[in-house]
């Protein structure tokens, strides 16, 4: 069996309304749904009012009993993450950064990483690079090639699973978007 | 420890600066302060170079052409700032390998996009293709030599011309001679940049990041730029090896006579045995 957090199940929904959304384009709430998918029209209502007011879509009314008409406005290729607001969530920026920079350098050192990837929008912390690295390491993705202890240790990239960076939910389980799985603990 | 407060809050006030150019962080003196300390490594010469022309490649009107062509000698950080660029413009990155053939470019491509290879090249092309035109991300293509070594330039044409999209091709001193071969390829790069070697001021930026615990006099990082010889590979492994060896011998601060004469050590130039950790 495979655990899974609601967190997961959100990620998962948005990511499939999203490639739905770039696929048709020009779309309605049922046109979205589909039958192997089960989601509330409210939820999809919701990611989709949040959607209008970030911008990246807009729509037409088509008056009483009439499902709105809506249009795709910025197509991006990742989900866009927005608060119902429409204020862009900025979390996890970090660890996409550190896990885009581990991906890129391949052998690398905690220094390296806090280096490359922390940039003016957005820093990275010594400490979180530090959390980071320790569950990456437990979870088998990258390995400690000389023994050091971790700050001054050479990590090697063993296990890349793919663009998407690995999560460390708040249950302290470390889940992996690219296999869709919880990887540590097994 | 003082010194990392001070990176510490320098963070926090790169934070509020918000999009600021690296250029423009860099030159802001703060007078309080008798050096600046930059909370990135924004302000390393290929770091910025690299940065700042892919920046221009993806605000560019549409009529100019959008490819970057970064060379440069290895061990000066192409690769380095091509990571930090990636980071900054949120791009696509691939490293091209020698045994590439055309097909595992493409194929390496779409799996850093996050998509389910298709089977035939053609689709290949035309799914990336597809999701490079969506997207306003850039792509990075390192070890481009490889590319032009296997006669696969085209294939880079084809997803640029479908796709408009801003791309930075990072290779070795010879890149731009190899790329006139191409006569159509040579003409929609927009800027050929050439990586500079690392000096003062960039171990300068480096001492913040790769030792910070321990304060190094002005003529020892002079010295340490001067053995480097523009290599950004020496200048990191020689700072995080004075850190170590000045923490054990209970310093916190450094100059090159202390180095020198008193703990009797030396720089790693890279002429001894090359250290694992930094062969790519």
């Amino acid at each position: 069996m495979k655990k899974r957090a609601s967190e997961v199940e959100y990620a998962e929904t948005r990511d499939y309304l999203w490639q739905t959304i770039l696929k048709q384009k020009t779309f309605t709430i049922g046109s979205l749904q589909s039958d192997g998918v089960k989601l509330e029209r409210s939820s999809i209502q919701q990611y989709l009012r949040a959607l209008c007011r970030a911008g990246y879509i807009n729509f037409q009314e088509q008056g009483e009993w009439k499902e709105n008409i809506y249009t795709l406005l910025k197509p991006v290729s990742e989900p866009p993450r927005v608060r119902p607001d429409g204020s862009q969530v900025t979390q996890g920026r970090g660890r996409q950064n550190m896990w885009r920079t581990m991906r890129i350098r391949k052998v690398f050192t905690l220094n390296d990483i806090v280096a490359l990837a922390s940039n003016e929008e957005h820093a990275v912390a010594e400490e979180e690079a530090e959390t980071y690295i320790r569950y990456l390491e437990k979870a088998g993705y990258i390995k400690n090639t000389d023994g050091k202890s971790r700050p001054k240790a050479t990590f090697r990239l063993i296990r890349d699973t793919g663009p998407k960076a690995p999560m460390i939910q708040r249950v302290r389980q470390v889940y992996d978007q690219n296999l869709r799985e919880v990887v540590w603990p097994k | 420890m003082n010194q990392i407060e001070i990176i510490q809050s320098k963070k926090k006030g790169g934070n509020v600066n918000g999009g600021n150019s690296a250029i423009d962080v860099a030159s802001t003196q703060n007078g309080n302060q008798p050096e600046y300390q930059s909370a990135t490594i924004a302000p390393l010469k290929n770091v910025a170079i690299a940065t700042k022309a892919l920046g221009r490649a993806m605000t560019r009107p549409r009529h100019l052409p959008g490819m970057i062509c970064f060379y440069g000698p290895s061990g000066f950080g192409k690769s380095y700032s091509a990571a930090f660029a990636a980071n900054v413009h949120n791009a696509y990155h691939i490293e091209c390998k020698s045994t590439w053939t055309k097909k595992a470019i493409l194929v390496a491509i779409a799996k850093e996009m996050g998509l389910i290879p298709a089977r035939t090249m053609y689709e290949l092309t035309e799914q990336i293709s597809e999701r490079l035109a969506l997207t306003d991300k850039p792509l990075i293509i390192d070890e481009m030599d490889h590319i032009v070594k296997r006669e696969a330039v085209e294939i880079i044409r084809d997803l640029y011309e479908a796709s408009g999209c801003a791309m930075l091709l990072i290779g070795e001193e010879n890149l731009p001679n190899a790329l006139q071969k191409w006569e159509r390829f040579h003409g929609r790069i927009l800027d050929f940049i050439a990586a500079q070697p690392a000096d003062y001021s960039d171990v300068k930026v480096l001492a913040n990041f790769y030792c910070k615990r321990v304060k190094i006099a002005e003529d020892l990082q002079r010295e340490l730029a001067r053995i480097a010889k523009g290599s950004i590979r020496r200048i990191c492994v020689n700072l995080t090896r004075i850190e170590d060896e000045a923490i054990e011998a209970g310093m916190d601060e450094i100059d090159l006579h202390t180095w020198v004469d008193v703990l009797k050590k030396q720089f790693w130039t890279g002429e001894a045995a090359i250290r694992k950790e930094y062969v790519r």
